[in-house]
C-alpha cells in the first residue's frame, strides 16, 4: 500500500501551492515552509535568510521540537557546507559532495541523531536569493537521490516566490504603518476637572480628532475635531498637516477663533484649493462647583450638541465657513458652560448621515442622534460615546460607516460611593489612590 | 481594615454597586485592593469583572436596570480590566532568541526567577465579528491571553472583515480568537472563519453566540470553540495548532434549503419590515396609538425577527429562532408587553414568507411553543 513517488510529489506540490499562497506574511511563509519541507522532504529542515546587517534570521522545524525561530552571526554561515553558496544564489550543489559530518554541531537538535545527509538548495527571490533551504535526514544510511533533490528545487522554488511576495507584501506594510502612525488620533489625556472620551475608525484620512493637554503658559484643554474632504493619502497628508498645524498654533496660545483664521490662510497658501476642511476647535476650562467653560469655534463643521443634565439636547451657538476656500473665513465663536453631569459632543457628519435604518437606505439624521444623546443621561462619557456609536452601527445594520469621529467632554457627577449598602463600605478601600496612569 | 483575599459575595455585591452608579473609579480600587491583597488577576477578571457582566446582562433583561445603566456599568468594567491590565506584568513582546549564537543556544533558556512574566506562546488576533458590539468578554479574554505569555493583539468590537484579514497578512499570528455573541452575526463569522482558514491561520471561536456548546462553531468551520475565557486559555496552551487539514475548495454537500430563504431574507429585509409596519395597525390595535420612537423600535424589533430568522436558516438551526422568540418573550414580560405583540410581528412577517416553507415551518414551530396568553 505505498503511493507512487510521482503521487507524493504531486500531492506535496499542491498542498505547498496552496498552502504557500494562503499567506502574505513573511513568517508565516516560512514557518509553512519549514512545516511542509520536514514532512515530505526531509528529517529536519531549516531556512536560512539572506544576511542583513551581518545576521541571518533563521527557521527550523525538527523531529520533537516545535517550530523554533532566531539569528545568526554571518561568521557561523560558512560552517555548514554548501550554504554562502546558496546564499549567493548559486545553483545547488549535489548531495552527494556535502559531507554531513562537517555541519555544525547546532544546525539540527541533537535528538535527531548523526546527520546521514545533507541538502542545501537555494530559495530563488526577487533577482535576488530569498533564503536557502537546509534538509538534513539523520541515521548512517540516509541519502538524497537524485529525484529527492529535483523535487527539492521545484518545492524551494514554489517557496522561495511565496517568500519573496511576502517580503515585497511586508516593505509596503511597513511604510504603511509607519505613515498611518502619524494619523492615529492620540491617546486621550486624563486632566483633573472632566472626562473625554473618543471614538474613531480607523481609516486613511478624512477625519481626526486631537486633545492638546495644558501645557507651559496654556492652562485651558483644546480639543478638535475635523473632517477632510476625501479620503485616501492625498487627504490623509493633508490631515497630518493640519493636526500639526493645529498643535503649533495651540504652542503659541492661539485662541479657538483665531487658530480656525490662520488654518484657512494657512490651506490656502499651500495651494491644493480643492480641498477643504470642516473643524471645530474648542478651549475648555474648570470653573467653580465642578463646572467647566467651553469656548467654541467651528468652521463649516456640525455645531456641537450639548447635553443637559435634565436630557435635554442643544446644539453649540456657534457657526462658521468652510475652511481652506475662502480668503475671508466668518467664525461666530460661542461659550458654553457645562454643569456637572452634562456633555457636550463633537463629531463628524458620519454619524447622521450614517443610512440605514428599517427602509435600509434613511439617514440616521440629527433627530435621532439627538434622542441617542438624550438617552445618555447620567451616565459617563466612555459610555455614552460608545452607546451612541453601537445605536448609529446598529441603524446601519453593522454596515461600514467608516467615516465617524467622536470626541466628548463631560463634567462628571461626583459619584457617591454606593449608598445601597447604608454609605459604610465593607473595605477600607479609601485610603488606596489608584496608581497614576502613565 | 478588612483585607480582600478572596472575591466572596459580598465584595461581588459591593462592586456591583459601583458599577451600578458607573464608578469607574471605585470600580478600579476594588480591583486595585484585590491584587495588593495577592488576589490572581485572573481571578478578578473571571470570577469579579466577568461574573459581574453576567449579572449586569440579567438585571438588563429583567428590566431592573435601563439600558443606559447597562452601559455604564460596561465602561467601568472596561476600565476596571484597564487597570488591571496596567498593574500585572506584561509578558515578553517576543520570542526569547538569543541573537548572539547559533540555533543550538537559542531556545528555552529562561531564567526562572519568581513571578518572571510567563514563557512567550506566540500571537494572536483576536477580535469580535463584524456587527458584534460586545467587546468586554473579548477584552477579558485578551488579558486572561496576555497573562499567559501569549502576545494578543486585540482589534475591538465589530471588526469588518477585511480589517481582520488584513491585519492576518500584516502580523502573521499563530491563532485567530473570535468572539460573537449574537447568533445573527453568525453568517459574518462564518465569512471571517472561512477567510482567516483561507489565510491559513487557526481559528478558535468563543462566545455563546455559536450556540450552547459551542455546536455551530464547528460547522461554521472554526478549529476550535471555548465555553469561557479560561476553557480558551487552556486549549490554547495545551492543544494548539490543530493539525493542517486541507480545505475542500468546492464544498462536496448540496446546498441546503435554507441558502436560498436566507438570501432572500436578508436581501429583502427592508421591504418585509416595511410591508409588516403598514399591515401592523390592522392587526394590532394598540399599534394606533404609537409614536414616532415606538413605532421605529417596533420595526427595530421586526428587523430583529427576520435576522435571527435567517442566521437559524443559514446555519440550519432552528434552536437560534427559537432560543430567540423564547427570549424576546420573556424580556417583553419584564416590561409588561403581552406575548401577543411579538405573535403579531411574527404573523406579519410569515404572511410575507408563503413561498418559503423553511421559513414558514420555523415561524409555525414558534408560534406554537409561545405561551397562549
Amino acid at each position: 500500500m505505498t503511493a507512487s513517488p510521482t503521487l507524493l510529489q504531486a500531492s506535496l506540490l499542491a498542498e505547498a501551492g496552496h498552502r504557500l499562497s494562503a499567506s502574505l506574511n513573511l513568517r508565516r511563509t516560512i514557518r509553512t515552509t519549514v512545516e511542509l519541507a520536514a514532512a515530505h522532504l526531509a528529517d529536519a529542515a531549516v531556512v536560512v535568510r539572506p544576511v542583513h546587517r551581518r545576521q541571518s534570521s533563521w527557521t527550523r522545524l525538527a523531529p520533537g521540537h516545535p517550530i523554533e525561530e532566531g539569528t545568526l552571526r554571518e561568521a557561523l554561515l560558512a560552517e555548514v557546507p554548501g550554504l554562502t553558496e546558496a546564499l549567493d544564489g548559486f545553483p545547488p550543489i549535489p548531495s552527494r559532495w556535502l559531507d554531513p559530518a562537517q555541519a555544525p554541531a547546532w544546525l539540527v537538535p541533537a535528538s535527531l541523531g548523526p546527520i546521514g545527509a545533507l541538502l542545501v538548495v537555494p530559495l530563488p527571490g526577487n533577482a535576488e536569493p530569498s533564503g536557502a533551504l537546509i534538509l538534513a535526514r539523520g541515521g548512517p544510511d540516509a541519502v538524497f537521490t537524485s529525484e529527492d533533490e529535483l523535487l527539492a528545487r521545484v518545492f524551494a522554488a514554489r517557496a522561495g516566490s511565496a517568500i519573496s511576495a511576502a517580503v515585497l507584501y511586508q516593505e509596503q506594510v511597513d511604510i504603511t504603518a509607519v505613515l498611518q502612525a502619524d494619523l492615529q488620533p492620540p491617546d486621550l489625556p486624563q486632566i483633573d476637572g472632566f472626562e473625554l472620551a473618543g471614538s474613531y475608525q480607523h481609516r486613511l484620512g478624512g477625519d481626526f480628532y486631537d486633545v492638546f493637554a495644558p501645557s507651559g503658559d496654556n492652562t485651558d484643554t483644546m480639543i478638535t475635531l475635523g473632517d477632510v474632504c476625501g479620503t485616501g493619502p492625498e487627504a490623509a497628508v493633508l490631515t497630518g498637516k493640519i493636526r500639526h498645524t493645529l498643535r503649533a498654533l495651540r504652542l503659541v496660545g492661539t485662541g479657538p477663533e483665531q487658530m480656525l483664521h490662520v488654518l484657512n490662510q494657512a490651506l490656502l497658501q499651500s495651494g491644493r484649493p480643492t480641498r477643504f476642511v470642516t473643524v471645530v476647535v474648542g478651549s475648555i476650562i474648570r470653573i467653580d462647583h465642578g463646572r467647566i467653560r467651553l469656548t467654541l469655534a467651528t468652521g463649516g463643521h456640525p455645531p456641537p450638541l450639548i447635553l443637559r443634565v435634565d436630557g435635554t439636547v442643544e446644539e453649540a451657538p456657534v457657526s462658521g465657513t468652510l475652511i481652506g476656500v475662502l480668503p475671508q473665513t466668518v467664525v461666530r465663536p460661542a461659550t458654553v458652560e457645562l454643569a456637572p453631569g452634562e456633555l457636550c459632543l463633537l463629531h463628524s457628519d458620519g454619524l447622521t448621515e450614517a443610512r440605514g435604518g428599517p427602509a435600509g437606505n434613511e439617514q440616521y439624521g440629527e433627530n435621532r442622534l439627538r434622542q441617542a444623546l438624550s438617552s445618555c443621561q447620567g451616565i459617563p462619557g466612555t459610555a455614552a460615546v460608545e452607546r451612541i456609536r453601537q445605536l448609529v452601527s446598529d441603524w446601519s445594520h453593522g454596515g461600514h460607516s467608516d467615516d465617524i469621529a467622536m470626541l466628548a467632554v463631560r463634567a462628571p457627577t461626583r459619584t457617591p460611593l454606593s449608598l445601597r449598602d447604608g454609605g459604610a463600605s465593607p473595605y477600607a478601600i479609601s485610603e488606596r489612590r489608584p496608581r497614576p496612569r502613565s | 481594615m478588612t483585607v480582600l483575599t478572596h472575591i466572596d459575595s459580598a465584595v461581588a455585591d459591593h462592586y456591583l454597586a459601583l458599577v451600578a452608579d458607573g464608578d469607574e473609579h471605585g470600580a478600579a480600587t476594588v480591583v486595585g485592593a484585590l491584587l495588593d491583597d495577592g488576589v490572581p488577576p485572573q481571578r478578578v477578571i473571571v470570577d469579579l469583572i466577568g461574573a459581574t457582566q453576567t449579572r449586569v446582562g440579567e438585571l438588563w433583561a429583567a428590566n431592573e436596570w435601563s439600558v443606559a445603566r447597562e452601559h455604564a456599568a460596561t465602561a467601568a468594567g472596561e476600565r476596571a480590566l484597564a487597570a488591571l491590565a496596567a498593574r500585572t506584568p506584561a509578558p515578553s513582546a517576543s520570542p526569547p532568541f538569543d541573537s548572539a549564537t547559533g540555533p543550538s543556544n537559542s531556545a528555552g533558556r529562561r531564567p526562572a526567577s519568581p513571578g518572571a512574566a510567563p514563557p512567550y506562546r506566540g500571537r494572536i488576533a483576536l477580535a469580535c465579528v463584524d456587527g458584534e458590539w460586545h467587546g468586554l468578554p473579548a477584552r477579558m479574554l485578551a488579558e486572561l491571553l496576555r497573562l499567559d505569555g501569549w502576545r494578543v493583539d486585540y482589534l475591538g468590537a465589530s471588526v469588518p472583515g477585511r480589517h481582520l484579514i488584513t491585519h492576518l497578512h500584516q502580523t502573521g499570528p499563530d491563532a485567530v480568537a473570535l468572539s460573537c455573541m449574537i447568533p445573527t452575526r453568525l453568517p459574518r463569522a462564518h465569512a471571517a472563519i472561512t477567510a482567516c482558514r483561507a489565510a491559513g491561520i487557526p481559528v478558535i471561536a468563543g462566545g455563546r453566540g455559536f450556540g450552547p456548546d459551542g455546536r455551530w462553531a464547528e460547522r461554521l468551520g472554526a478549529h476550535a470553540w471555548a465555553a469561557t475565557g479560561e476553557d480558551a486559555v487552556t486549549r490554547l496552551s495545551t492543544d494548539w495548532p490543530p493539525p493542517y487539514v486541507a480545505d475542500l475548495l468546492f464544498s462536496p454537500g448540496e446546498p441546503t434549503p435554507g441558502d436560498e430563504e436566507y438570501t432572500y431574507l436578508t436581501r429583502r429585509r427592508p421591504e418585509l419590515i416595511t410591508t409588516a409596519m403598514q399591515r401592523l395597525a390592522a392587526a394590532y390595535p394598540a399599534a394606533h396609538r404609537y409614536d414616532q420612537a415606538q413605532a421605529e423600535s417596533t420595526a427595530e424589533d421586526l428587523g430583529h425577527v427576520i435576522d435571527f430568522l435567517a442566521a437559524a436558516l443559514y446555519v440550519g438551526e432552528p434552536a437560534i429562532f427559537l432560543d430567540f422568540t423564547q427570549w424576546t418573550t420573556d424580556v417583553l414580560r419584564a416590561r409588561n408587553v403581552p406575548p401577543n405583540a411579538l405573535r403579531t410581528g411574527l404573523h406579519l412577517i410569515r404572511d410575507q414568507l408563503a413561498d418559503f416553507p423553511s421559513s414558514v415551518a420555523l415561524l409555525n414551530r414558534s408560534l406554537s411553543e409561545m405561551p397562549q396568553t
